[in-house]
C-alpha cells in the first residue's frame, strides 16, 4: 500500500487481502481454479527466475525441459535474451540441472535432449527464434511427446512450456494432463492472458484448423457468457482480458502441480475507451476510476481449472449459470443474441450440446423501415420481459451460495437485456423517424454548419451500425441527442442504474472490462454499393503441392493485435 | 471517429498556421514553395517547408526529384521528409534516383528510405556515409535512419560512439542503437564505456545514461552526480533511463531532485520513469511540486499525479478547485473531467472573466466537456480578442457539438467563422442561431431526431 494512500483505500486493500485469503482458503476444498495455478506479474524475468532457479536453497538434482514456441510474439519480446540472461543469472541453481530445449512443431519434439551444457541450450533457443512462425500448432500432442521423452529422466522432473498463442488449439487437453502426471512432470507455463469467455473461434466455426484439434481459447473449458449480442460490432469476449490463460494451459498446471505465467508487452496494459466502438466523451485522455483492477475480485471471478468433465458437472449445480443458460437461450430464441448456449441442461446436470442457430431478425438489410420499426419493437418487448425475469430470479438467487462467477456472468447477462433492449428502441425509433426524415420531401433545410445526412438522390438500401462506447458509463449519453428522445430516457436511467450497479461490484475485475466494452448503437443508412467482380485467381501448372498444409494463425485485430503484442491484460509487466 | 477527428485536427492546425503565415506565402503555388526550399533564406525554407508538409501534395514528387539536389543541406532534408509523406510505391523511382546521384545526404537519406522497405543491398552506402561523411552530413542522416535494424548500420552506428566524434553525433548515435538493440547489446555497452569519462559532458552523461541503463551499475554513482551537478543533463538523457530494468537508488533520487528543474513538459515522462522505480519518490517529488516555486510546474505534477492510483482521489483535486491558483483550478478541472467528474465544469465557467493569460488554457479546458453547459460560453470565446483563445474555443465546439449530435452530419468549413479572420460576427451569429434551433428540437420533440 502506498504511504500516502488515503484512509479509504487502506480500507479497500485490507478489504481486498480479506477476499483473497478467503479465496485462497476455499482453493483446498473445491475444485481447482485458474487463479490457483496463476502466479502474479507479466514479465519474461520473472517466471524464468522461478523456474530456472527452482525451489528452496539446496540444489537439487533435476531434469528441466524448456519447451519453446517459436512465435513472432515470442521473438519480438526478446524471449532468447532473456533466456540466455536467466541461465547466466541462475547458473549456480542449475548445477545440478540437466537442462532440455523441446520445439513445438519439431518432429518428436526435443531438439536437445537433456545435458550438462547448459550453453548449447540457450544457443539453440536462439537459433529457434530466427525462424519464429505464425502456423496453428498443437502444443498439447508435443507436451505428450515430451513426457514420453523425460519419462526416466533422473532427479526431479519439470517442464517449462513457452508457447504465447496456441492454447487454443486442442486434441486432448485431458490425456495430455494425465501423460505428464504420470511422468511425475510438474508442467509450468509461460503465456499469454486469454479474453474472457473468448468466442473468436466459436463464431468462426469453419476455420481451418490441424487436423484432429479444435480451436477454443476461452478461459474456461465452457463459454460461460454470452456473447454475440444484437448490435454490438464485436463480442465484448473477444477484447476483455481474462486475467487467466487458455483453459487447457491452466489445466496443465493444475494436474501437475505447476504454475502459470503470463506475459504481456507493456503497451498491452494502457487504457482504451473503445475497442471497436467510437468514445463520444473524451479525447483518449480517460482515467478511468476502473481501469486499475481488483486482484483478489479477479481471482474470486477466476475459472474452474479441473477438467471438461469436471467443470461441466460444477456448472450444472450452480444456480447462477443455469440462471444464465436459461436467459441466454431464450434470447437466442428471441433474436437478441446470435450465439447459443452450447450446454444443454436437465436438472443440475449440465453437458455440452452442440451450437444451435440463434434466430435472425433480419432487421438491417432492408430499407422498409416501418417493418424494422415493428419488428425491433416487438424484440424490445421481449428483452424487457427476459430482463424482467431474470431479475427476479437473481433476486431470489442472490442469497444463496454460488460460484462468483457464474453470478457475475448471470448479473452481466441481465443488463445485457436492458442494454439490447435500448439499442432496439433506438433502432425502431431511427426507422420510425430519423431515417425517413432524411428522405422526406418537405424536409426543413439544415442550419449551417449542419448539413444534409445524405445526398440528393441517394436511395436507401439498409440500416447499418456502429457502437459508441460505454467507458464513461450511461448517464454522458443523457445529454446525447439519441433517436428516441425524450421517450427513451426512462430506458437509459434504467440502464444506468443496471449498469452503476454492476460496476460498482465488478468494475475492477475482468466482468466490469466486459461491460464497459459494449456500446448503445448508432444506426445509419446505407446505400446500394457498386459490385465488382473479384478477379479469378487460376492456380499455376505445378504449383499445388497436394501435401497438407499447416494452416496460419489469422491475425486478430483489436487490442494488443496487429502482429507484435500479446492481447490484452488485467496487469502490467 | 478517429477519421473525423484528424480531420477536424488538421483544418485547426492548417487555420492555425494560415494565421500566422505572412499573406504573400498563402497564394504561392507548389512549384514556388519547392523552390523555396532551395532558397538562401533559413526562415523561407522554414515556412515553404511548413506549407507544404500541411498540403501533402502528391504533385510534389516530380518538382522535388527534378530540384532537391541543388538545396542547400538543411532544404535536402526537409525534401526528404516530404518525400517520405507520400505512400512508398510513389516515390520508390525517386528514391532509386537518389541513392545513385552524387548529392552524399540525399544518396544516405534514400539509401535508409529503401532499406526500410525491404531493399537491404544499400545497407552499404548508407553504412560508409554514416562513419565517413562529412560531420554536417552525419549529423542530418541522424535524423533519417530511424527504423533500421541492418547490422552493418548498427556496426556504423556503434563506430560513431567514441571519442573525438562531435558530441551530438554520437549521442543521437547511441539513442539510435537503444532503439534498435532493445536497450544493450555487449557490442554498444563496450564502446560506450570508454566515453563514460569524455571531457563532454553532454557525450557523458548520455553514455552513463545509457551504460546504467543497460544494467552496467558500476557506472550508478558517477551519473548520479553528474545529475546532481548538472540537473538540467537528465532532459536529454532520460529516454537512455527509460530502457532500465532497474535504477540505483542513488541515480532515482538524482532524478527526484531533479524534478524542480524541469521544463513543464518534462514532469510527466519523468514522473513516469521515477514511478517505475520508486513509486514513493515519485508521489513525494510531485507533490512538493505543487506547493513550489515554479508555478508553471504545478499542473503538470497535478496530472502526473492524478495518473498513479492512489496518489490523488477525487476529493483531493475536488479541494483544488477552490485554489486561488488559476492553473490549478484548471488542472483539476481537466483531470476530474478525465476521471468521468464534471465538478470542475462550472469552475471554469466562471473563472473565464479573469483567467487573462490562461484564457486558451481555460478554453481548452472547457473543450473537453461533452457537455451542453460549455456551449454558450464556448460560443461567446469565439470573438474573443486572443486569436489563440477563438482557435482553442473554435476546436472544442466542433468536438463538443460532433459528440453531443452524432446523428447529424456538420461541414464546419462552411459555417461562416474562421478564428483567424477580423470579420467574425456573422459567423458567430450563424452558429448561435443553429445552436438556438438544435436546443428547441429537442425540447420541443418527444422523440428527438
Amino acid at each position: 500500500v502506498p504511504r500516502l494512500a488515503a484512509p479509504a483505500l487502506l480500507a479497500s486493500w485490507l478489504a481486498g487481502c480479506v477476499a483473497g485469503c478467503f479465496a485462497g482458503s476455499l482453493v483446498g476444498q473445491e475444485p481447482p481454479t485458474a487463479a490457483s495455478v496463476t502466479e502474479p506479474g507479466r514479465s519474461l524475468a520473472r517466471p524464468l527466475d522461478v523456474v530456472l532457479g527452482g525451489a528452496g536453497s539446496a540444489v537439487a538434482e533435476r531434469t528441466l525441459l524448456v519447451v519453446v514456441d517459436p512465435s513472432p510474439a515470442l521473438a519480438a519480446a526478446g524471449f532468447a535474451d532473456a533466456f540466455a540472461a536467466a541461465v547466466q543469472r541462475h547458473a549456480a541453481a542449475l548445477g545440478r540441472t540437466r537442462l532440455g530445449l523441446g520445439v513445438i512443431g519439431s518432429k518428436g519434439c526435443i531438439a536437445v535432449p537433456p545435458t550438462a551444457e547448459h550453453q548449447k541450450v540457450v544457443d539453440e533457443v536462439r537459433a529457434r527464434m530466427q525462424h519464429a512462425s505464425g502456423e496453428f500448432q498443437n502444443v498439447y500432442a508435443d507436451l505428450r511427446a515430451a513426457a514420453a521423452a523425460l519419462a526416466n529422466a533422473p532427479g526431479e522432473r519439470s517442464l517449462l512450456l513457452v508457447s504465447l498463442g496456441n492454447g487454443d488449439v486442442e486434441d486432448d487437453v485431458e490425456q495430455t494432463a494425465q501423460a505428464l502426471a504420470k511422468a511425475k512432470i510438474a508442467t509450468h507455463l509461460l503465456t499469454s492472458e486469454a479474453t474472457l469467455a473468448d468466442s473468436y473461434w466459436a463464431r468462426m466455426p469453419q476455420h481451418d484448423r490441424p487436423r484432429g484439434t479444435t480451436l477454443t481459447g476461452a478461459d474456461g473449458a465452457v463459454i460461460d457468457l454470452p456473447w454475440g449480442w444484437l448490435f454490438q460490432i464485436t463480442p465484448a469476449n473477444e477484447t476483455t482480458a481474462a486475467g487467466f490463460p487458455v483453459w487447457g494451459l491452466a489445466r496443465l498446471a493444475a494436474a501437475t502441480g505447476g504454475r502459470v505465467f503470463q506475459f504481456a508487452s507493456a503497451k498491452d496494459t494502457a487504457h482504451q475507451c473503445a475497442v471497436f466502438a467510437t468514445c463520444l466523451f473524451c479525447s483518449g485522455d480517460h482515467l478511468s476510476p476502473d481501469a486499475s483492477w481488483n486482484e483478489p475480485l479477479i481471482a474470486q471471478l477466476a475459472p474452474l481449472a479441473c477438467s471438461r468433465a469436471d467443470t461441466f458437472t460444477a456448472l450444472g449445480k450452480d444456480p447462477f449459470f443455469r440462471a444464465m443458460v436459461d436467459a441466454w437461450r431464450a434470447a437466442a430464441e428471441a433474436g437478441l443474441v446470435h450465439s447459443a448456449p452450447a450446454v444443454r441442461l436437465s436438472g443440475t446436470v449440465a453437458t455440452p450440446d452442440r451450437p444451435h442457430p440463434a434466430r435472425d431478425l433480419d432487421l438491417t438489410d432492408s430499407a422498409s423501415f416501418d417493418r424494422q420499426a415493428r419488428r425491433a419493437d416487438e424484440a424490445a418487448a421481449r428483452a424487457q420481459a427476459l430482463g424482467d425475469q431474470l431479475q427476479l430470479q437473481l433476486e431470489r438467487l442472490d442469497r444463496d451460495p454460488g460460484s462468483p462467477r457464474e453470478k457475475a456472468a448471470a448479473h452481466y447477462t441481465r443488463v445485457l437485456l436492458q442494454l439490447t433492449r435500448v439499442n432496439l428502441l433506438l433502432f425502431a425509433a431511427f426507422c420510425r423517424e430519423t431515417a425517413p426524415a432524411l428522405f422526406a420531401k418537405d424536409a426543413p433545410v439544415p442550419l449551417l454548419p449542419e448539413i444534409p445526412a445524405v445526398d440528393e438522390g441517394q436511395r436507401p438500401a439498409g440500416i447499418g451500425y456502429g457502437n459508441f462506447g460505454l467507458c464513461h458509463g450511461v448517464k454522458p449519453f443523457f445529454d446525447v441527442e439519441l433517436p428516441g428522445g425524450k421517450a427513451l430516457r426512462p430506458e437509459l436511467e434504467r440502464l444506468d442504474a443496471l449498469f452503476t450497479a454492476f460496476e460498482e461490484r465488478y468494475g475492477r475485475s475482468q466482468f466490469g472490462s466486459a461491460l464497459r466494452h459494449n456500446g448503445i448503437a448508432r444506426f445509419w443508412v446505407t446505400f446500394p454499393g457498386s459490385v465488382t467482380k473479384p478477379p479469378r485467381v487460376r492456380p499455376k501448372s505445378g504449383s499445388d503441392t497436394g501435401g497438407p498444409v499447416t494452416p496460419a494463425r489469422p491475425q486478430r485485430t483489436g487490442p494488443g493485435g496487429g502482429g507484435g503484442a500479446t492481447g490484452p491484460t488485467t496487469g502490467g509487466g | 471517429m478517429t477519421g473525423r477527428r484528424m480531420t477536424g485536427g488538421l483544418r485547426a492546425a492548417a487555420l492555425a498556421l494560415m494565421a500566422l503565415a505572412p499573406a504573400a506565402l498563402r497564394g504561392q503555388d507548389l512549384q514556388a514553395l519547392v523552390d523555396q526550399l532551395g532558397a538562401a533564406d533559413a526562415t523561407a525554407r522554414s515556412r515553404a517547408y511548413s506549407a507544404l508538409l500541411q498540403r501533402r501534395a502528391p504533385e510534389i514528387v516530380p518538382l522535388l526529384a527534378k530540384r532537391i539536389a541543388s538545396f542547400p543541406l538543411d532544404g535536402q532534408s526537409y525534401g526528404v521528409h516530404l518525400l517520405q509523406q507520400q505512400p512508398f510505391d510513389h516515390t520508390r523511382a525517386t528514391w532509386s534516383q537518389l541513392v545513385d546521384g552524387a548529392v552524399p545526404f540525399l544518396r544516405g537519406a534514400a539509401a535508409a528510405m529503401l532499406l526500410r522497405n525491404g531493399e537491404p543491398a544499400h545497407a552499404g552506402v548508407l553504412a560508409a556515409l554514416l562513419q565517413d561523411g562529412a560531420a554536417d552530413v552525419r549529423q542530418t542522416l541522424m535524423n533519417h535512419v530511424w527504423g533500421i535494424a541492418d547490422e552493418r548500420v548498427l556496426a556504423a552506428l556503434r563506430a560513431c560512439v567514441r571519442a573525438g566524434q562531435p558530441g551530438a553525433i554520437a549521442v543521437q548515435a547511441l539513442q539510435h542503437l537503444v532503439q534498435q538493440e532493445n536497450g544493450r547489446s555487449d557490442a554498444t555497452v563496450a564502446a560506450t564505456a570508454l566515453l563514460a569519462d569524455d571531457p563532454d559532458h553532454n557525450l557523458r552523461a548520455a553514455a552513463l545514461a545509457y551504460l546504467v541503463a543497460a544494467g552496467e551499475n558500476a557506472h550508478a554513482p558517477a551519473l548520479a552526480a553528474l545529475l546532481r551537478a548538472e540537473p538540467g543533463q537528465l532532459w536529454s538523457v532520460r529516454t537512455f533511463l527509460d530502457h532500465a530494468a532497474r535504477l540505483d537508488p542513488a541515480v532515482v533520487d538524482a532524478i527526484a531532485a531533479a524534478l524542480p528543474r524541469a521544463r513543464p513538459f518534462d514532469v510527466g515522462p519523468t514522473a513516469q520513469l521515477l514511478q517505475r522505480h520508486a513509486p514513493d519518490k515519485a508521489v513525494a517529488a510531485l507533490r512538493a511540486l505543487l506547493t513550489g516555486d515554479n508555478a508553471e510546474l504545478r499542473a503538470p505534477a497535478l496530472e502526473a499525479l492524478a495518473a498513479i492510483t492512489g496518489a490523488l482521489d477525487q476529493k483531493q483535486l475536488r479541494e483544488l478547485l477552490d485554489s486561488s491558483d488559476v492553473s490549478q483550478q484548471l488542472a483539476a478541472a481537466a483531470t476530474l473531467r478525465r476521471m468521468d467528474d464534471p465538478s470542475g465544469l462550472p469552475v471554469v465557467i466562471t473563472l473565464l472573466p479573469r483567467a487573462r493569460g490562461k484564457k486558451a488554457e481555460a478554453a481548452r479546458v472547457l473543450g473537453g466537456f461533452r457537455s451542453r453547459q460549455a456551449v454558450p460560453p464556448l460560443l461567446d470565446l469565439l470573438d474573443d480578442p486572443d486569436p489563440a483563445v477563438r482557435q482553442a474555443a473554435w476546436t472544442g465546439l466542433q468536438q463538443i457539438w460532433r459528440d453531443l449530435l452524432p446523428y447529424r452530419r456538420f461541414d464546419f468549413a462552411r459555417a461562416g467563422y474562421d478564428p483567424a479572420a477580423t470579420a467574425r460576427a456573422p459567423g458567430i451569429a450563424a452558429l448561435r442561431a443553429f445552436w438556438e434551433r438544435a436546443g428547441s428540437e429537442r425540447s420541443n420533440s418527444d422523440s428527438g431526431r
